[in-house]
């Protein structure tokens, strides 16, 4: 197997580069054969990418312990899906996903039948393939997937606890999926400034790939935050760990790329812009990519112990001066622009302030993940920034954004007047100060959550509104049923539409968001038969036990569980301790309504029976993961292909005057 | 046997690789063929603009003076295609009047389409 396995990957690399060779013989000479066996070339790399990732799933699921990443990452008694899942649970396997993943990429690109003798085809295909080298290079020479023992151990280390988890299946890959679907925007953009043809081609070819590589980042980035909230015990979802930022960077100003876009498709406005967007976005993957394998950073997250982080900070280094010389070169070009903001009162004023809140957020949570080696190279120590700089931080840019998203749908294109703003907003704004005041009627005191909740409601009534009016518009001219009109207005319009489904998945994430940091925590040491009371739950602990699983122990405890006096049922809160791992897991026990989490952790106990319980309530989260749901309905909305919609509306600037 | 699945997964490889190149010479499209995708506004792209200029308009989005400004700013940039369109045609036959006539019986035809379209769908 092996011999397979490291011919895939050195036949893989060589291939790789002949690719790149003969494209650029090919452009040099226009040889459409040459080209053709480029694109060959690059189905063969990813036929023995996928040779090499199936040999690799054989390996971990049939226990093959002579291969030391079979060794190092699984063990007999671990469940089958686990074992498999093991592939991204190490540096070369998660590389090797990494790789299949692009190499996937760059041949649907390459025999891409909207793109059929197009000739973008060999630029793009060569800017991908200078990427795949990069990750053959690693996995031919730094950290070998295919590496043999010198002996064949009984049994392998097994894998961490904390991965064997659904989230383990689902976070890496949709992580991966979002992370390498960016590298085909970025090629075609770097393409399109080498061939001189900066007008909104590119944009439009990569207008689907931009948007399911976002929601798969997303997607990675909520799976993950839901991982955390039921594994790691510490009873948050998000703690700005530095390799979380790494993925939220990137997700920021792929969301701003998203929005200015549709600028430059429509008005010929923000080439450069989104361009350099594009670039940030590619190059912030390539950076928490380093940020995950180096381990420079201290965070849950880890990968880092090889010197592989230094090839990606090289590989980041070689992107972005690549970037930056052809990006530079042709600035003379994208500079001219055919079109200009006519008023300040437009839809493409309130996405370019959407696209400055977004990429002042990248900014900050940048400085806020490098501000420890920034302390450190200056004063000589780690300064680590907390939570709490990020929750300040980020806290008012979350309100911007819902602000500036509950305007957009309202306005026009080109230009709105005070009077049609006025109008449009009045309702849902008197509606929201209405919503604000019945809050503070209930209780709330803090201004934030006030003022959260209250621009949240105006941001989903605008939503429901433009709907509204869409609907009636439709049916002042088809005199459609409303169901009918609903239906049609969304269907001929899906990128609109869908759009806005995905703002409201937003908002629906930012109401747990908002609310889940207002928790409350109590920690306490009970015998058995005791109550511990938080807010209006009274939990009884009852007994601790202990079974068996496979090789596992378990020991968990038995609560019961009443809310305001009614009785809810039983959670157990578990501990693992495992056989081939030393550190025992944490099973958190989770009551979930609409309303609140009870979380309760066991974190210790005594000879005597008595157990420590650290028992959180955690307001509105599982409208975080409603939200994202809701937000993945939205996105295969948009991309969802049909017959309309697929000619973009184009505005022209004002008339210059000349004097 | 790893040998020999080995050899026949290299050879299946030279194979894929090599075999365009056996084929008989041809040339790529040049990139000339791009500038048919550049930055031009189509026709249709302005049928599009005035469509979603009136659905705006429905919305409340529009004042009354910025949507006739615009109507007639984009019913204008669309005679100008149709007119670029009919003289590339060689249809210079007919009268200017004549032309002017047909461009806007057909801007009106394909707002008319577009809004039959709203009806039926």
């Amino acid at each position: 197997m092996h011999i397979i396995g490291n011919l895939s990957i050195y036949l893989a690399l060589a291939l790789s580069v002949y690719a790149l060779i003969i494209f650029i013989l090919g452009i040099y000479k226009q040889d459409q054969r040459l080209v053709d066996s480029g694109k060959a070339a690059t189905l063969a790399v990813f036929i023995l990418t996928s040779i090499a990732m199936f040999l690799m799933l054989i390996l971990l699921g049939t226990s093959q312990f002579q291969f030391e990443y079979v060794a190092s990452y699984t063990s007999t008694d671990l469940p089958l899906v686990y074992k498999l899942a093991a592939l991204w649970a190490g540096n070369s396997g998660s590389l090797l996903l990494w790789t299949f993943f692009l190499t996937m990429y760059t041949v649907m690109v390459a025999y891409s039948k909207k793109l059929k003798n197009n000739p973008m085809v060999p630029y793009i295909s060569s800017i991908l393939l200078g990427n795949t080298i990069f990750f053959y290079i690693i996995l031919g020479f730094v950290t070998k997937p295919f590496g043999l023992l010198d002996f064949v151990p009984q049994e392998g280390r097994g894998l961490n606890p904390m991965l064997q988890d659904p989230g383990m299946i689902l976070h890496p890959v949709t992580l991966y999926l979002g992370y390498v679907g960016f590298a085909v925007p970025f090629a075609f953009a770097i393409t399109a400034l080498i061939l001189k043809t900066t007008d909104a081609f590119w944009l439009r070819m990569t207008r689907r790939w931009t948007i399911i590589a976002w929601c798969f980042l997303t997607l990675g980035n909520v799976i993950g935050g839901w991982w955390a909230y039921l594994e790691l015990g510490w009873g948050g979802y998000w703690a700005w760990d530095p390799v979380e930022n790494a993925s939220f960077m990137p997700w920021l100003t792929a969301t701003a790329y998203l929005h200015s876009v549709m600028i430059q498709e429509r008005k010929g406005m923000l080439k450069v812009w989104n361009i350099s967007l594009i670039i940030l976005t590619y190059a912030l993957t390539i950076f928490g990519t380093f940020l995950v394998r180096s381990g420079v950073l201290t965070s849950v997250h880890a990968f880092g112990d090889t010197n592989i982080g230094s090839y990606f900070l090289i590989f980041l280094a070689l992107v972005v001066i690549f970037s930056l010389y052809v990006l530079m070169s042709r600035y003379h070009l994208l500079k001219q622009d055919n079109g200009q903001f006519e008023s300040l009162l437009s839809k493409e004023s309130s996405f370019l302030v959407n696209n400055l809140i977004l990429v002042g957020g990248t900014f900050a949570v940048f400085w806020g993940t490098i501000f420890p080696l920034v302390s450190e190279a200056v004063r000589g120590y780690k300064v680590t920034v907390g939570i709490p700089f990020f929750n300040a931080v980020m806290s008012p840019i979350l309100l911007g954004l819902i602000f500036v998203m509950a305007i957009c749908p309202l306005i026009a294109w080109q230009r709105s007047t005070v009077k049609n703003l006025r109008d449009n907003f009045l309702v849902p704004a008197i509606i929201s100060i209405v919503i604000a005041g019945l809050l503070v009627g209930l209780g709330m005191r803090a201004a934030y959550p006030i003022l959260a909740y209250g621009l949240i409601s105006f941001m989903l009534l605008t939503h429901l509104l433009e709907i509204y009016r869409g609907i009636n518009a439709r049916r002042k001219v088809t005199k459609e049923a409303y169901p009918i009109a609903l239906y049609r207005l969304m269907v001929r319009n899906r990128r609109r539409y869908g759009g806005y489904i995905i703002h409201f998945g937003i908002g629906l994430m930012a109401i747990g968001i908002v609310g889940s940091a207002f928790d409350q925590e109590t920690m306490q040491t009970v015998p058995k038969g005791e109550t511990i009371e938080i807010q209006d739950y009274v939990l009884t602990y009852e007994y601790l036990a202990q079974r068996r699983e496979g090789v596992n122990d378990v020991v968990f405890a038995n609560i019961h569980v009443q809310k305001g006096g009614k009785d809810i049922g039983y959670i157990q809160p578990e501990r693992l301790f495992f056989a081939n791992w030393e550190e025992p897991h944490t099973q958190v026990a989770v009551h979930s309504t609409l309303r609140e989490d009870l979380y309760v952790v066991l974190s210790g106990w005594e000879s005597d029976e008595r157990a420590t319980f650290v028992i959180k309530v955690n307001p509105l989260v599982q409208w975080v993961w409603i939200g994202s749901y809701v937000l993945v309905i939205g996105s295969i909305f948009a991309v969802w292909p049909g017959k309309y919609g697929n000619i973009t509306p184009r505005y022209k600037g004002p008339k210059r005057k000349v004097s | 046997m790893g040998y020999i699945v080995g050899l026949l997964i290299l050879a299946f490889c030279l194979y894929l690789v090599i075999t365009p190149l056996l084929r008989p010479k041809q040339s790529t499209k040049p990139l000339e063929v791009l500038e048919e995708e550049f930055d031009e506004i189509s026709l249709e792209s302005v049928y599009a603009t005035l469509n979603e200029l009136e659905m705006d308009y429905n919305m409340q989005k529009l004042s009354d003076e910025d949507y006739q400004r615009l109507k007639s700013e984009y019913e204008n940039l669309a005679a100008e295609l149709i007119a670029k369109e009919k003289r590339q045609d060689g249809n210079s036959a007919k009268s200017q009047d004549n032309v002017v006539k047909d461009i806007e019986a057909e801007i009106e035809e394909e707002l008319a389409k577009l809004r039959k379209e709203r009806e039926e769908k």
